[in-house]
């Protein structure tokens, strides 16, 4: 009997445990965010308005973070702005993970090429709306890179493209003029005199595997990754592609150093001590280019890419740092006016500001921008830039292949039409999996 | 004694099926009160655990996705990963599963209720066993002397018990779960929170031999990872085997300082010190190259690790760097072996008439490979992935025209690394890991097992 009463007060128990209740239903979406057309900007939570929540931003440098919070918050004073550090190019898997635990950003600025898998994975939010608004404030060839079957998913806030900088001084020394070469013909004029392989003086600097910059010369000679904007064929079987790669390959004879000794730092220092007349890099340079003209006592310039005589002008694949709205916002409005923020007028020049980095905006925008129109440094920059090729969400693995591609012509792996090959195969298989 | 009577009228299956239904119950009908409300305790502990974190009210609705606790939901979720794929609308994420989260949630439910099942099975051969026992006419034992005796008699294995769930949790989880992406989708066409992930069995396998130029980068990959793994080893070992001994002889001066000398390279951090060599032995522009173009001794520059057409030359370096890194560790651990080989064994040699290289051959030697063997094979592991050297020294190059994004030095770590973060291709990746995994586990399991230190512990 005994057994019988126990029997009976576990199976109370377990009762008693089960009659705990559970979580309740999941919660339905809440209606659309309203969109003021006549201020041409969303309307913001209450919450956020009154200032009751804040809204989260990850930045990736501290004097960036303030610069424009300080601008947003002289628009809407009311507004709570937080901010934490988070580096661009590792935002987006951050994302996936603080997203989903709750503690993510509500607006984050990440790198052009990070941006296709935070589409693909929902990290980065369409910005409705804004989309007319950036479009007119902006090119094509910005907007194109944020977009996918059409819509925008992050702000173009700034661009970099790179472009040819050149010692003005030793230009001057070694021809008589402080003019830059357009041409590769004439670069490899003065490296006929100028070279000397022994001592490692070099006419010409840059990093020679990669697409990124071998693009400018395949592109004077007439090719264009991704033609038909196709995402099935990046292009690597084309003619033109051939005719650019055998060119590019007897650039070896004025920059004869494999691929991978020629590193950034040898690039950049080299210049910066005013041994190499001409280097192709882009606007983050310009923070060594700076001190070390002034120490060593000469003056750069900045202008657009050589082309190859008889081609076309080159060009160069537009790079940009974005800013995105996470799909995981709870204040999708407040976070959307931010995003927008960051390519406005007042936005842009706190950008411009803090980290010298151009906005990516038309030029008749960028020139009411203080201080821009008289930096002789960036009018070469935003020069290059009205060449970028437009380009659309491209895969990681176009880059890699790409790079291959260069490394194996640039080092004579093998033969231009089998290094194509090779490249067609790899983009398929990687592609196709 | 009708108690007598009803014990041995009772088989021992009927506690048994009794503790199977209700943990303890058995016990209770053994009349052995304190184990059934331990039993009990993790019964309605699991029981508890489920209904209070799932929604049991649900009725005729009742689904395991919205509805079930933690056991239930959570296998529900490794079994589908997911049925409600989320959207993208202009407010942000719809609401949906997340297949990622789902299958760690999963593997956590289902891991404990492996650990709930020990105490399941437990608690049923407990109650079989003593209820068989009583029936043989033994003499029954209270619960308090059962738990003294089993605190006696398995004091380890107790002692133990909180770290077998640490384990279970911090090492078998992400093993399992890295197993367990091999046999999925999940890669860049496929990512969450805002794609399902779904299983595709060995599908992914048949992927990977589908692509022969792939099967060739493998294989010649995979040869070159043995040959780094041994080589390096091999190197370090014996390299750090002469220092050892050299430093414990009575000749040496100052040997305190020699040693901190020697161990100054383990000291510095591997990839700085890689990136450091890097630069030095740039073939360019580094520092190595020129020097011996300035002293005469070679014409040109020599291009140590971007030469395409002398790969060895590349793979050398990288050996040598290799052991310039790693021989102090073999020399601390050999050096302390040394001190405990006893005096009177040399003594006794020298007596025979034993010069110094029979004493090396056949009594230091022999002394030490036994003491170090398990951890050459731990050597052997680690110079196999090693991916700090080789990826911040060479990263992989020379470029090699005829591998599929892989150079000359590039192992498989390094490969796989490129290949799949890069791309994304979580479920290559995973893939191949497990090729490692197999390979890198079958040598060390067959080693360990042959080396004296391992069988005698």
């Amino acid at each position: 009997m005994r057994s019988k009463g126990a029997l009976a007060v576990a199976a109370a128990a377990a009762l008693t445990l089960a009659a705990c209740g559970g979580p309740a239903e999941e919660e339905e979406a809440g209606s659309d965010i309203e969109w003021d057309a006549e201020a041409q900007q969303y309307v913001m939570e209450e919450e956020i308005t009154s200032g009751e929540a804040s809204l989260k931003v990850w930045f990736e440098e501290e004097h960036l973070a303030e610069a424009v919070i300080a601008a947003f918050n002289e628009e809407f004073p009311d507004v709570n702005v937080e901010y934490e550090l988070v580096a661009k190019v590792d935002a987006v898997d951050k994302m996936a993970l603080a997203g989903e635990a709750g503690n993510g950003a509500d607006v984050y600025m990440t790198v052009y090429d990070r941006l296709a898998t935070a589409i693909e994975d929902g990290t980065a939010a369409p910005l409705g709306e804004y989309q007319n608004v950036l479009s007119e404030r902006m090119s094509e060839t910005f907007t194109g890179v944020v977009s996918q079957d059409g819509t925008m998913y992050a702000v173009p806030t700034t661009t970099e493209s790179i472009a040819l900088m050149y010692n003005e001084t030793l230009l001057e020394e070694l021809t008589g003029s402080p003019e830059p070469a357009a041409t590769w013909e004439e670069i490899v004029d003065l490296a006929e005199d100028y070279n000397d392989p022994a001592a490692n003086q070099w006419t010409i600097r840059f990093l020679s595997g990669e697409i990124y910059y071998a693009y400018s010369v395949l592109s004077s000679l007439g090719w264009q990754a991704y033609p038909h904007g196709d995402i099935d064929d990046p292009g690597f079987d084309e003619a033109t592609l051939t005719e650019g790669l055998e060119y590019y390959a007897g650039l070896r004879d004025i920059w004869n150093v494999p691929s991978a000794d020629a590193t950034w730092e040898t690039i950049e220092e080299a210049f910066a001590q005013g041994e190499t007349p001409y280097v192709i890099t882009g606007p983050w340079s310009f923070s060594t280019f700076d001190p070390g003209a002034e120490e060593n006592g000469f003056t750069y310039g900045v202008t657009t890419l050589p082309a190859v005589e008889g081609g076309e002008p080159a060009g160069s694949l537009a790079g940009m740092h974005v800013t995105a709205v996470s799909g995981y916002t709870e204040y999708p409005a407040a976070a959307r006016v931010f995003a927008n923020f960051m390519a406005s007028d007042a936005g842009a020049a706190a950008v411009y500001e803090a980290t010298g980095q151009i906005p990516a905006l038309n030029e008749d925008l960028l020139s009411g921008i203080e201080g821009i129109g008289d930096d002789p440094h960036v009018a070469g920059i935003v020069a290059q830039s009205q060449q970028a090729d437009l380009l659309p969400q491209v895969p990681q693995y176009f880059w890699e292949t790409g790079n291959t591609m260069i490394v194996d012509v640039w080092d004579q792996l093998s033969s231009v039409e089998d290094a194509q090959t090779k490249t067609v195969d790899g983009y398929a298989e990687l592609h196709g999996l | 004694m009708s108690t007598t009577a009803q014990r041995s009228t009772l088989p021992a299956s009927v506690p048994g099926i009794a503790s199977a239904l209700v943990w303890g119950a058995g016990q209770l009908i053994n009349r052995q009160a304190g184990k059934a409300v331990f039993f009990f305790v993790f019964f309605a502990g699991a029981i508890g655990w489920e209904m209070s974190s799932g929604n049991y009210y649900a009725g005729m609705d009742f689904t395991a996705r919205s509805n079930g606790g933690f056991f239930v939901k959570g296998l529900w979720g490794l079994f589908t990963l997911g049925s409600q794929p989320r959207r993208m609308t202009i407010n942000g994420l719809t609401e949906g599963d997340n297949s990622i989260v789902l299958m760690a949630n999963g593997l956590i439910a289902l891991l404990t209720l492996g650990l709930f099942a020990v105490m399941w099975i437990w608690s049923i051969r407990d109650a079989v066993r003593y209820r068989t026992k009583l029936n043989l006419g033994e003499d029954r034992e209270r619960s308090r002397d059962y738990f003294r005796r089993l605190w006696d008699g398995a004091f380890a294995y107790i002692v133990l018990s909180p770290g077998l769930v640490l384990i279970v949790f911090m090492s078998v989880l992400p093993v399992l779960f890295g197993i367990l992406v091999a046999f999925t989708d999940y890669n860049r066409d496929n990512l969450p929170p805002k794609n399902l992930v779904s299983w595709v069995g060995f599908d992914n396998f048949a992927t990977i031999l589908s692509v022969p130029a792939w099967t060739g980068t493998f294989f010649g990959v995979l040869v070159w990872t043995f040959v780094w793994a041994i080589f390096a080893t091999a190197s370090t070992y014996a390299f750090g085997f002469l220092q050892a001994v050299l430093l414990s002889s009575r000749r040496v001066k100052f040997p305190r300082v020699w040693r901190s000398i020697f161990l100054l390279p383990w000291a510095v951090p591997a990839i700085v010190s890689a990136l450091v060599f890097r630069s030095m032995f740039n073939g360019q522009f580094g520092p190595i190259s020129q020097f011996l173009v300035d002293i005469g001794l070679t014409d040109e520059r020599i291009y140590w690790f971007t030469d395409p057409s002398m790969p060895n030359l590349a793979r050398g370096v990288a050996l040598l760097i290799n052991l310039w890194l790693g021989f102090p560790f073999f020399m601390a651990l050999i050096g302390g072996v040394l001190t405990n080989i006893p005096a009177t064994y040399y003594e006794a040699a020298r007596i025979d008439g034993a010069g110094p290289v029979h004493q090396l051959r056949y009594i230091t030697l022999p002394v030490v490979h036994r003491t170090v063997a398990p951890l050459l094979i731990l050597a052997f592991v680690s110079n196999f992935n090693n991916f700090g050297v080789i990826y911040f020294l060479t990263e992989g190059g020379p470029d090699n025209a005829g591998y599929r994004f892989a150079g000359s030095t590039d192992l498989l770590i390094t490969w796989l690394f490129k290949l799949t973060l890069d791309n994304r291709l979580y479920n290559i990746g995973a893939v191949m890991s497990l090729v490692i995994f197999v390979i890198v586990g079958t040598i060390s399991v067959w080693n360990l097992n042959r080396s004296k230190a391992i069988r005698e512990l």
